[in-house]
């Protein structure tokens, strides 16, 4: 059993301070795999992202009034939401901590959970038989993800003053 | 007798070890020298893709492209990958293109004109390529 962690530095993410509402968007074409093979995977054109090539989160900071946006520090922030990835919809819940930086801008940090359906797990698990490097000795049919998926998120917001 | 079967351990061991590195070989950091699918100025890609996204999904994404434009930003992702954006005329956003971590762009500045070439994964809020070289 083995964590297969891949990495996305191109998201866009924004947070409205009034009403607490954040969101963050991510290409899926743009995660990094540690592991060489499941890079590969993503990159296949049978894993057809060309539809849905986002990861898309909408979500609210639920307890905004405990945080105060002026005064540096870190805050505990409870975020509930709705998670969009590859197709599928998920509402999620993750505690993460907002800190409050001396520029004024915002660094968050939450971890998010979610089930992937059956099918989806079955042509990713599939895909990765047929590119199991045909010199390893080992029972393909005890190769496979599992459904869950975790994503950590630590994103820093700040104010884009583009002409 | 005993040396033909240090042999056949040593070929079984050198298989075993080529299978482990095929499994986990890191993937490339840049598209190096493969063939461009589509040659397009910055600002014309950008208002094309911006101007009909799922168009451009269907177009680009996966695709090699090589594309023109004036820098307008420089700098550099988390991992300290030398990242351009090029201007897109009078929109907001532009092409955003990550090279590989150890690509040196040093010798450029924001004003200068380039040609780069990359892998398209989409639209942010600017068209986004990855795994960048600059082309001359």
């Amino acid at each position: 059993m083995m964590d297969v962690d891949a990495n996305n530095y191109q998201v866009a993410g924004t947070f409205n301070p009034n009403s607490g509402s954040i969101e963050f968007t991510a290409l899926i074409k743009s995660f990094i795999f540690d592991l060489g093979m499941a890079d590969r995977i993503i990159n296949d054109e049978r894993i057809n992202v060309v539809e849905k090539p986002k990861v898309y989160y909408e979500g609210k900071i639920n307890n905004l009034a405990e945080i105060d946006l002026n005064t540096p520090g870190e805050y505990v922030i409870h975020v509930s939401g709705t998670l969009h990835i590859w197709g599928m919809t998920r509402i999620t819940g993750a505690r993460g901590t907002l800190e409050v930086l001396k520029d004024g801008s915002l660094r968050t940090s939450a971890k998010f959970k979610m089930t992937i359906e059956e099918e989806s797990m079955n042509k990713v698990n599939n895909l990765m038989k047929e590119y199991l490097p045909s010199v390893i000795s080992v029972d393909a049919n005890k190769l496979g993800i599992s459904r869950d998926i975790y994503i950590d998120t630590n994103m820093t917001l700040k104010e884009i003053n583009r002409s | 007798m005993k040396k033909i079967l240090w042999i056949a351990l040593l070929f079984i061991l050198l298989i075993a070890g080529v299978g482990v590195y095929l499994f986990n070989m890191a993937p490339t950091s840049t598209i190096g020298n493969q063939s461009v699918d589509v040659d397009m100025n910055a600002a014309v890609l950008y208002k094309t893709y911006s101007a009909d996204e799922m168009a451009g999904n269907k177009k680009y994404i996966g695709k090699i492209l090589l594309t023109e434009g004036e820098i307008t930003e420089i700098s550099k992702d988390e991992m300290g990958a030398p990242v351009l954006l090029l201007e897109a005329g009078t929109a907001p956003g532009g092409v955003l293109c990550t090279f590989g971590k150890g690509e040196d762009l040093s010798q450029l500045k924001v004003g200068d004109k380039v040609k780069v070439k990359g892998q398209c994964t989409g639209m942010l809020m600017d068209v986004v390529l990855n795994k960048c070289v600059l082309e001359q």
